[in-house]
């Protein structure tokens, strides 16, 4: 079945295609492909790349087992108090990063809010490895829930019903029924957050602060090189652009095998 | 249509992040004959942000515009194609590699200097009395040894043969001195224009031997400039009593 | 009002257990409710919308608490004020108009899942999936997958699913509403076959007068928010004095004796029709419906075997929109038919040509393609 398109929609559609892809496609003919090896086996691009894998998995992970279970709560909610907290739960992924980074200075800083407390109490999170997995978690893990709750709140509760009727706890039925059915929903939420948290960069950096192996992560390498070594600031983003490939990719694939039936019913 | 306006287009498709700082600095006509000089667009170290538009008033009528930036990413935009008359940049370093790269014309002119200097928060809560044991386990923060505040407080390290163990090398200077100024940090290696701009909330203990690791700001013509009198004529300005004084006033060493 | 629905609430029959009692409200629904079904009964439900039909089945299956009163299930208390017990703990399966098979698992893991969930092993489990899906005629689709399956066939699914758990209590929540007219019938009469089987106790709620007659053993009407009748499925079908039943109920309905695989003997006379159900049992009770506008009227016995013919009197003519209901009183009938009242929709034209009269005798005409019947 087609439905034609007017033929000006192609040259606009195109238009955007190009503005979207050819900056990326330009880093690719740019980067010296040649000295990519040895431009990143140094220690300093090994460095950051494994600590921005880790702090990643770190603040998905937190991002899950966190932000699933409030996804769950707002999507039982009525509709006003639902879109208040959705609105607030949102706000730290449209936030310009550098704000998102002053915030939780004020909040977790040493003079903050909390951090004040915190340090009386001897824990220091300033220039650690767990202020880049705050600073990562608390960009990426409204992606995961604002895409769980959209997903729970289109399907609605009546599998959730028909498992009561059968005898299932609520706990069964979460671990058995909402979960399993959520499976696309939490992947490809899962898979926002983490390349949410893999691009994060201004909150890391008025956070955490930049450190070779603690707290310099991909991005924060790439910003530094690109003061001394373009060369190894491109090979740097090339990986990050392969990284985010990869995971939109396999997203894309698991949703669709998983979402194949969805339409039956 | 004119070899600048046409580079500039390009330049504005190529890398979005220079094309605003390229189609604003280029709105005029670019060959002007009239009497008045061709307007000259001046590339900055961010640290002369305040100093250079005090400097263009000496002479109202020169017409100057200003893009104001980290010394590297200005050569970045240089090499892009980015219209520029005039590079000033923070460090040597950085103008060597414009320089090398034929950038610029082969003379840059040393107009500032620029020296290192310890700051603490004002009620200096990790009680820092300088470069030495006091900063033994308290949290310092340096700029990064790729760039130029960096190189020289590597410099000055192993002048002094002490080993810093900052908790956090910043690509910035101006993120040490917000990380200083914020409390985050105990202490921050930073510019002496950076520490005066501060002075009501840090406190600065000066370096000894900061001196002998100057950091040297150089400015140059760009090679590509279609407009190099007035380029030379801003040049001439920056060595001007004038101007010296107004650098020296920000914390600025004379060359 | 009140005593007249004390005394509709009232037990039809006497039995030793009672499955469901409801003596509750939800104020916020506007619902007060008096029910009792004794065990193994199938109830009919019905009423207009909005009259509280689905909020009785929410009472029961715990969806939702109580402002004031009791439920007890099995004379086990489940709902008042201050007590509720959890939906999964009530042993009430649900049965909706869609199936709501659960995508994620195979067809035997869907029926399969009451059983899991309450501890029985996995083989077990599996082992009494496939015995109910085998009930319902669906053994062949175990280790499909919901979506392969068509409308009817995730209906069977889901019934199965539900009866898998034996429950206490079954609810129908208008469970033949989704599907298409082909599939309606078979699963019907499953349905019909599974409750009667294992002597279920059972709420249906249904807006097809075809549903309460062929499943129930007894129907409510819920009228703004209370059951104002209550009584066997045919008794109340033909109580005089509900609008929403005589509206319902714009159908005649006689009640007969089999006589034939498709045949009853029925108000004076044999009538031949199609069934709903399996064929039918000679000598087995059995009810024949058929629609007004079915009816034709003649002044004589016409010819032509395949019409069923019905001699009567007119008792009333008034017209109906466009259309004029005319209704006719059987002749004295030996075989005890419940309906004396027959109705037949004719045009304006028709009464004028037949030039007809109260009073008059008349020969009531319907084509055995349109009359439904089935045994009960």
């Amino acid at each position: 079945m087609t439905a034609p398109l007017p033929r000006s929609l192609w040259i606009l559609g195109a238009t955007a295609l190009a503005f979207l892809t050819v900056p990326l496609v330009a880093v690719g003919i740019r980067v010296p492909w040649q000295d990519l090896p040895s431009l990143l086996s140094t220690a300093a691009a090994l460095d950051a790349l494994q600590l921005s894998l880790i702090t990643c998995l770190a603040s998905t992970a937190i991002s899950f087992v966190l932000g699933v279970p409030l996804a769950l709560l707002i999507s039982r909610l009525a509709t006003t108090p639902a879109t208040i907290l959705r609105t607030m739960v949102t706000l730290p992924m449209v936030l310009p990063p550098v704000v998102a980074g002053l915030a939780l200075l004020m909040a977790l800083g040493r003079r903050g809010v909390l951090g004040a407390t915190f340090e009386r109490w001897g824990i220091e999170i300033g220039f650690t490895t767990a202020a880049v997995v705050i600073a990562q978690s608390f960009v990426a893990m409204p992606f995961l829930v604002v895409a769980v709750e959209g997903a729970l709140r289109s399907t609605g509760v009546r599998h959730e019903v028909v498992a009561a009727t059968l005898g299932s706890s609520p706990l069964s039925t979460l671990f058995r029924v909402t979960l399993p059915r959520m499976a696309p929903a939490l992947a490809s939420g899962a898979a926002l957050c983490f390349a949410r948290a893999l691009g994060e960069f201004g909150a890391t950096l008025t956070f955490a602060g930049s450190l070779q192996g603690v707290t310099r992560t991909m991005p924060l390498e790439i910003y530094l090189q690109r003061e001394s070594d373009t060369a190894s600031a491109l090979a740097l983003s090339v990986v990050l652009i392969m990284v985010a490939i990869i995971i939109l990719a396999a997203t894309g694939w698991l949703t669709r095998r998983s979402d194949r039936g969805r339409h039956a019913h | 249509m004119s070899r600048r306006v046409r580079s500039a287009l390009v330049v504005g498709c190529a890398t979005l992040a220079t094309s605003l700082t390229a189609c604003g600095s280029d709105s005029a006509p670019a060959a002007n004959q009239d009497s008045r000089p061709a307007p000259v667009t001046v590339f900055a170290a961010a640290s002369l942000t305040t100093v250079f538009p005090r400097i263009a008033e000496l002479e109202p009528e020169l017409d100057v515009r200003f893009s104001f930036d980290g010394s590297a990413t200005l050569v970045d935009q240089l090499a892009a194609g980015a219209p520029a008359d005039l590079l000033a940049t923070a460090d040597e370093t950085t103008m060597d590699r414009a320089t090398a790269g034929g950038l610029v014309l082969d003379d840059p002119m040393i107009f500032a200097t620029n020296e290192l200097t310890l700051i603490v928060p004002k009620d200096n809560p990790g009680k820092i009395t300088g470069v030495n044991q006091s900063l033994d386990g308290k949290k310092l923060v340096v700029c990064a040894p790729e760039v130029p505040c960096g190189r020289a407080t590597q410099r000055l390290a192993k002048k002094l043969g002490v080993t810093l163990t900052p908790v956090s090398e910043e690509s910035k200077v101006t993120d040490v001195r917000g990380k200083v100024e914020s409390g985050e940090a105990d202490a921050g290696i930073v510019y002496t224009t950076d520490a005066a701009v501060v002075s009501d909330r840090v406190r600065a203990f000066s370096i000894p031997g900061a001196e002998n690791v100057l950091n040297n700001y150089p400015a140059a013509a760009v090679a590509a400039s279609d407009n190099q009198p007035t380029a030379r004529q801003f040049l001439l300005l920056l060595a001007s009593p004038g101007a010296q004084r107004i650098l020296q006033d920000a914390g600025f060493g004379a060359p | 009002m009140r005593t007249d629905q004390a005394s509709a609430s009232m037990s039809p029959a006497d039995s030793p257990v009672r499955a469901v009692q409801i003596d509750a409200r939800v104020s916020s629904r506007g619902v007060d409710v008096q029910l009792d079904v004794p065990k193994g009964r199938v109830v009919a439900v019905m009423g207009p919308n909005g009259a509280g039909k689905s909020t009785i089945l929410a009472m029961v299956s715990g969806l939702l608490r109580l402002d004031s009163g009791e439920v007890h299930l099995h004379e086990r208390l489940v709902s008042s004020a201050e007590h509720h017990v959890a939906v999964h703990r009530r042993r009430v399966a649900l049965l909706e108009q869609r199936p709501t098979l659960f995508e994620h698992l195979s067809v035997a893991d869907n029926v399969a899942f009451g059983l899991r969930v309450t501890g029985t092993g996995r083989r077990a489990a599996r082992t009494a999936a496939l015995r109910q899906l085998s009930a319902v005629g669906c053994a062949e689709f175990a280790d499909r997958r919901s979506w392969e399956l068509s409308g009817g066939q995730a209906q069977r699914v889901a019934l199965a699913r539900a009866l898998a758990t034996d429950p206490e209590v079954v609810l129908l929540d208008e469970p033949l509403a989704a599907l298409d007219v082909a599939a309606a019938p078979a699963i019907r009469s499953l349905l019909r076959t599974l409750l009667d089987q294992d002597d279920r106790t059972a709420l249906l709620v249904t807006h097809d007068v075809l549903d309460a007659l062929v499943l129930a053993d007894d129907l409510a009407l819920v009228e703004g928010g209370r059951v104002t009748v209550y009584g066997p499925v045919h008794d109340a079908l033909t109580r005089p004095g509900s609008g929403f039943l005589a509206d319902l109920l714009d159908l005649n309905l006689l009640e007969g004796v089999a006589v034939g695989a498709s045949s009853v003997r029925a108000g004076g006379t044999v009538i031949t029709g199609v069934t709903q159900t399996d064929a039918l049992q000679v000598g087995a009770r059995a009810t024949v419906i058929f629609a007004p506008a079915a009816v034709a009227v003649h002044l004589a016995a016409p010819g032509g075997s395949p019409r069923n013919q019905l001699a009567a009197t007119i008792s009333a003519i008034e017209s109906r929109g466009g259309l004029v209901r005319l209704t006719a009183v059987l002749a004295p009938d030996p075989d005890g038919t419940i309906a004396r009242h027959l109705s037949a929709d004719l045009t304006q034209s028709a009464i004028v040509a037949l030039d007809l009269q109260i009073g008059q005798q008349i020969q009531l005409v319907v084509k055995a393609a349109q009359v439904t019947l089935f045994d009960r």
